[in-house]
């Protein structure tokens, strides 16, 4: 943090008036030298450096015909790949967690964000309770009405179908959408709603030339935070899945809790699946998510 | 509304260029608001207003923050519901319409410029938004841009410019839909003092230049009286006075009015005895002076008024008559000084003066009866007063 902020002050010195150009410069290299950066960066370092050997230990346990003790396992092989896809019902999930991410991405912004809208412009009476009350199931532990949640589905005959498993996980998602959503439109000035308007906008105009180009980065920050949500909810989708419903994260979880036992490479596969899963929608949401991006695209 | 539109004389010959383009001007000759009211729950903004707007004029609603003005604008607008009465465009009722039906422009204060779009793209909503070919939409918001002198600056997004300058993007926004009425909400009051002065005589020239009807709402008597050819002051939802600007400046139709039209010495007094017709004698804490009565209605002996007088009217003698007063503070003006003294009755004024005065010193003052105007009421002044420093 104190590294960033320093960068940038030394960015903006330099980009000061042009007579100075010389000292500032100076000065911003000298600063980045502080004791300060240094412990930051260090720490910044182990830690991408933990990280990155977790992931990539997953990755060569993958590929791993036998890894014990050693830097580097006894041979490479695909098999564990081959063995993953040929797991009953392991394909299944995958395509079972794309339709389910995308399913609540959607619709939790199709109605999250407008609801988000509502909230941010329209003031009421125990409004602040209403914001209260959609906290809940964000910070709440999803067990702790998980349960309840798919007792209800199979009460009303939705238990361990595709449709109940995208309601229940709809359940956190719709409100942290709608929680995000809030500031970014707050950021909006009802000024320009007012410009925008009187200068001919008809409410379609108003929201597609206007709205919606402002709130994109809102929007695709919710998305990604939603699918992130719905990808690792494990619990919510656990109690109300069936066999052909899992999420990718619920089959894991099955095999490793197999009792006859799975080789550690063969859920690494299946784990690599999953973080493949997760980093294409991160790479989709990301692409979409570039500011510059998202103001050209509208400009032009 | 995109059909050609008759164009003026005066459009003609200031811009002979546009009479071939399809515009928002639908040669109205007035726009009226009658009897508008609006509440907020039961909080009452505006009440009974009656406000006529001419073609070619530039209105300016003046009163402190609170008084409705920015209401009464926004219910122009659109932006508002009317509570109750109605706003007519020569025999067409308008206030039913929705605000991006009736053809205005606006300026907002905080410019309310769309920050994704580029200043050109900024100017070109309005047009875009009445379907205009793309390549006349361009034409417009260039020409437009180049009547504030930012033509350069077209292809930039509102965050790389200056206040001034989005000032004036939002100013070219308005121009380009060529628009019958600007409403202006304050649109200096975020600049700075020297770009205010700047940007004021900048909407003057393109006012005069472009035959604009304005409607501006400011809190700044200085803005109103440079810029209007009328002017409309409120007070608590309701219309105070309506004049010309030397009409409102010189006779302030209430104490309220005076308090904007820089008398600053205002205070409650008594009639101590008729003069002449319309003149008063009055008093306070034993100062006796006289003054002219601002109402037809006759006053008796005693009655309490409120007398108003501007520090410039308050002449120091060279000789010392008049009346002795002590001068307590001296401000530097650059041409003139400003000085406040206590007279010997006790009481404190403010007094203009391009002579050498000194702190300390004993001054002679004098002023004409007809510049020391004599309100009924004492209420009046505190009233004024407050609603001033709100």
């Amino acid at each position: 943090m104190t590294a960033t902020t320093t960068s940038l002050a030394s960015a903006r010195s330099r980009d000061g008036a042009p007579g100075l150009r010389g000292a500032p410069g100076l000065r911003g290299t000298l600063s980045r030298v502080t004791l300060t950066a240094v412990i930051t960066w260090f720490a910044a370092l182990c830690f991408v450096v933990v990280l990155l050997g977790v992931f990539v230990s997953v990755l060569v346990t993958s590929f791993a015909t036998h890894w014990g003790g050693t830097w580097w396992p006894d041979g490479l092989t695909l098999d564990w790949y081959r063995q993953a896809i040929d797991t009953p019902g392991l394909a299944r999930s995958i395509v079972t967690t794309f339709e389910v991410g995308l399913a609540v991405v959607a619709l939790a912004l199709l109605f999250g964000v407008p609801a988000g809208y509502v909230l941010a412009r329209r003031q009421f009476p125990g409004k602040s309770a209403v914001m209260l009350v959609m906290l809940l199931p964000v910070i709440l532990p999803p067990m702790t009405y998980a349960v309840q949640l798919a007792a209800m589905m199979y009460r009303i005959g939705l238990g361990g179908s595709l449709l109940a498993v995208i309601l229940v996980n709809l359940v956190p998602t719709l409100p942290l959408v709608i929680l995000i959503t809030v500031p970014f439109v707050e950021q909006i000035s009802p000024d320009i709603e007012s410009a925008a308007k009187v200068f001919g906008a008809g409410h379609l105009q108003l929201f597609g030339r206007v709205l919606v180009p402002l709130l994109v980065p809102g929007v695709v920050a919710a998305g990604i935070l939603s699918l992130v949500r719905v990808l690792g909810s494990f619990e919510l989708t656990f109690f109300v899945s069936s066999a052909d419903t899992q999420t990718l994260v619920v089959t894991i979880f099955g095999k490793l809790s197999d009792p006859g036992g799975v080789s550690a490479s063969l859920t690494a596969a299946m784990t690599v699946f999953y973080m493949v899963i997760a980093l294409i929608g991160l790479a989709v949401s990301l692409r979409f998510s570039n500011p510059a991006q998202a103001f050209t695209g509208a400009a032009r | 509304m995109t059909t050609s539109a008759p164009v003026t004389a005066a459009t003609a010959t200031t811009a002979p260029t546009r009479t071939s383009r399809a515009h928002g001007r639908t040669g109205f000759q007035r726009v009226q608001m009658r009897g508008v009211s609006r509440r907020y729950g039961r909080t009452p903004a505006l009440m009974d207003l009656d406000l006529e707007l001419a073609r070619g004029e530039f209105v300016a609603l003046l009163g402190p923050s609170g008084c409705g003005k920015s209401t009464a604008l926004a219910c122009l607008a659109g932006l508002q519901p009317l509570s109750g009465g109605s706003i007519w465009r020569d025999e067409e009722r308008i206030d039913t319409l929705r605000p991006e039906r009736r053809g205005f422009g606006m300026v907002f204060q905080n410019y309310a410029l769309f920050p994704h779009l580029t200043v050109r793209r900024n100017v070109e909503f309005g047009l875009a938004m009445r379907r205009v070919p793309r390549p006349v939409r361009r034409e417009r918001a260039m020409e437009a841009l180049e009547l504030v002198q930012l033509r350069d600056h077209a292809e930039k997004l509102p965050a790389q410019l200056s206040g001034g300058q989005q000032q004036r993007v939002a100013i070219a926004r308005a121009l380009a839909i060529d628009p019958e009425l600007i409403l202006m909400d304050e649109p200096l009051s975020n600049l700075d003092a020297a770009l205010r002065v700047e940007m004021r005589t900048e909407i003057k020239r393109l006012y005069q230049e472009r035959d604009l009807t304005v409607l501006y709402v400011t809190h700044d008597q200085e803005e109103a009286l440079s810029l209007a050819t009328r002017l409309v002051v409120l007070r608590a939802g309701r219309l105070e006075q309506t004049g010309t600007p030397e009409q409102v400046y010189t006779q302030p139709a209430s104490a309220y009015v005076a308090s904007f039209m820089g008398y600053r010495n205002l205070f409650p007094a008594r009639v101590a005895g008729a003069a002449d017709a319309g003149r008063a004698v009055v008093t306070t804490a034993d100062l006796m002076l006289e003054g002219t009565v601002q109402t037809p209605a006759v006053l008796p002996s005693g009655a309490e008024v409120t007398v108003a007088m501007r520090p410039e009217d308050l002449a120091v003698t060279a000789d010392g008559s008049g009346l002795r007063a002590l001068a307590e503070v001296v401000e530097y003006h650059g041409r003139e000084l400003s000085v406040r003294v206590r007279t010997e009755q006790g009481v404190v004024l403010h007094v203009r003066t391009d002579r050498p005065v000194r702190a300390g010193e004993t001054l002679g003052l004098a002023i004409a009866p007809e510049r020391v105007l004599v309100y009924p009421g004492a209420g009046e002044q505190r009233e004024a007063g407050r609603e001033r420093d709100e």
